[in-house]
């Protein structure tokens, strides 16, 4: 075992930041899309990396892993489909034009 | 490790698979059906729904045991809150059926409250942090579905894309946090991991536990992950609003109350003096915020924002007090009750006049003294006005909190409801002491008369008579250790 589990978490941790970041920063719905699946990606990689080093036996972290993993496909085809219905009807996707509700 | 073939506890899941057996038929009868054959998938989900409270019911009495290789619970507590989310769908599937009369969205409409209630009933009883995960994430999706309703509505479209985006991200975070609870502790098992995070680092059980609560704290709308409701209720139709309010929130509840009793027990990473002051901010930004609105779906976001963070007052006391697991029970039940009746009437106004302005009510009492009734006792009952519900629910909130040694917490929360008592009333006063715009009747149909009449009839009577709630509520301390 070369690489030592604090490298994946490190990464992990990264890919959580830039997913954030993505979120808060991005203007349009598709790169906020994409920051949540860099979210979901790094808890993927901290599960597969956590069930390598701290309980190899039990492979229901595994079974996790690939729900985290459908539940990005689910909400990739959910949040397209509802930028898909906005576009249709504002023919915008940047989020900055969403402003009528607020107070 | 146990065999597959031991862990298939099919009689232990009764209702939710009536749920998501019912959920699976109706997705194509909902397509299928035009015209009048829209009622079908109304009337068979309603007939689903209430099988599966009639066999939520049936397993209150049951020992405590987990099942599905320890993965699932069927325990008192898991009980009582299905029996709970199973009412607040099904009154809400009523009420979003009479809002949508006729109209092409009330067969979409039923499969998504299906699927919903059955996502809430599973969050309730999960032992296993995939399976919260699992089910957190069929309530909202189908809380999606539910928001995006009319598909023309500009307003709607704002309000769905900031839903989806705001409880994706709350998902993801959350999960996050789960991952390293599994780091630490090498299970996935809710009671194994309270018992090796009690040798944990605290630091890094401290950081994760707040960022799990993120995800709780977005479905429960506790400040400062509340933003998303005055939005999505304004921007989603008054009913899907009221669903909303009941719905995910009843469930966060639940679920919330599940994780930190097992996975934090002893208040662990001292998640009572957290949650002690998220309850401040929460009932005090409620309440100052609802006293500016002047919509009524946004008022009552801010109301039920205020409402969550007086039931989480009793939920810091949750591990320490014997009442205060009762106490959020009833209040929760109650709460229902009272919030889907102001939805109620508040979806009725929005059909009749188009829009939801506090004005729209002036002198109501004179156009509908049905809904001006309907709408006085659910208020008031929210303002805690005895002897309706609300009042008998805030004094078991407050009497756990004392019980708990949490005096100044229990002072702060008495102030807020005195508070709300203004804005409250104000809405009271404006239907009853002002003259009417216009005369006009306000139109209603069987559907709205029956859940005006169910929920002004649990305000009042769980207000009167708030033992045999009490005593079901009292189940809740029955929990799978």
């Amino acid at each position: 075992m070369a690489i030592p589990l604090t490298a994946y978490l490190i990464v992990a941790a990264v890919l959580f930041a830039i997913g954030i970041y993505a979120v808060v920063a991005q203007r349009t719905a598709v790169m906020i899309l994409m920051g949540i699946e860099v979210l979901l990606n790094a808890v993927g990689l901290n599960l597969v990396a956590f069930w390598r080093y701290v309980a190899p036996g039990d492979y229901s972290a595994q079974i996790f892993t690939i729900l985290i993993i459908t539940i990005g496909a689910v909400e990739m085809a959910v949040g397209l489909a509802i930028m898909m219905l906005i576009y249709r009807n504002r023919h915008t996707v940047r989020v900055d034009d969403y402003q009528e509700l607020k107070g | 490790m146990t065999p597959l073939s031991n862990c298939m506890d099919l009689w232990a899941i009764i209702p939710e698979l009536i749920l998501a057996g019912l959920g699976l038929i109706l997705v194509p009868i909902a397509g299928l059906t035009r015209n009048r054959w829209r009622q079908t998938t109304t009337i068979l989900a309603i007939v689903g729904i209430v099988a599966a409270l009639a066999f939520t019911a049936r397993m209150l009495p049951w020992q405590s045991t987990a099942v599905f290789c320890n993965t699932y619970a069927v325990d008192g507590f898991g009980a009582v809150f299905k029996l709970i989310i199973e009412a607040g769908g099904l009154i809400s599937l009523l009420l979003i059926a009479a809002y949508f009369h006729r109209s092409p969205q009330v067969g979409h409409a039923a499969v998504a409250v299906v699927f919903a209630t059955l996502g809430g009933v599973g969050l309730a009883a999960a032992l296993d942090l995939v399976l919260i995960v699992l089910f957190l994430q069929m309530l909202s999706l189908a809380s999606y579905v539910l928001v995006g309703l009319v598909r023309t509505d500009a307003r709607g479209n704002e309000a769905l894309i900031k839903y989806f985006i705001y409880a994706a991200v709350a998902l993801a975070v959350m999960a996050y946090g789960f991952t390293f609870f599994f780091g630490m502790s090498g299970s996935l098992d809710l009671r194994a991991i309270g018992v090796a995070l009690q040798t944990a680092d605290p630091l890094w059980v401290t950081v994760m536990a707040w960022v799990i609560f993120i995800g709780y704290a977005f479905e429960m709308t506790v400040v400062p992950f509340h933003f998303w409701a005055p939005d999505v209720y304004e921007g989603a139709t008054a009913p899907v609003a009221g669903f909303l309010s009941v719905v995910p929130k009843v469930a966060g509840f639940a679920g919330f109350l599940r994780f930190v009793l097992l996975a934090l027990p002893g208040g662990l990473a001292r998640w009572p003096l957290i949650i002690a002051l998220l309850a401040v901010a929460t009932m005090s930004l409620g309440n100052f915020l609802a006293l500016r609105q002047h919509r009524l779906k946004r008022l009552l976001a801010y109301s039920s924002i205020a409402q969550a963070g007086y039931i989480l007052i009793a939920v810091v006391v949750a591990g320490q007090v014997d009442g205060a697991l009762s106490a959020v029970g009833f209040y929760l039940a109650a709460y229902l009750f009272m919030n889907l009746g102001a939805f109620a009437v508040v979806a009725q106004i929005e059909r009749a006049v188009g829009s939801d302005e506090i004005s729209a009510t002036r002198g109501l009492a004179r156009r509908a003294p049905l809904l001006a009734m309907a709408m006085a006792i659910a208020l008031l009952s929210l303002a805690g006005i005895p002897p309706l519900a609300g009042f008998a629910g805030k004094v078991f909130l407050l009497r756990a909190a004392l019980d708990g040694g949490w005096v100044w917490l229990a002072v702060i929360a008495a102030v807020n409801m005195v508070v709300s008592l203004y804005y409250y009333v104000a809405i009271v006063a404006e239907m009853y002491m002002k003259e009417p715009a216009s005369e006009e009747a306000i139109p209603g149909n069987p559907g709205y008369t029956v859940v005006l009449g169910v929920t002004m009839l649990g305000s009042i009577l769980f207000g009167i008579l708030p033992a045999p709630l009490l005593r079901l509520t009292d189940m809740l301390s029955q929990i799978v250790r």
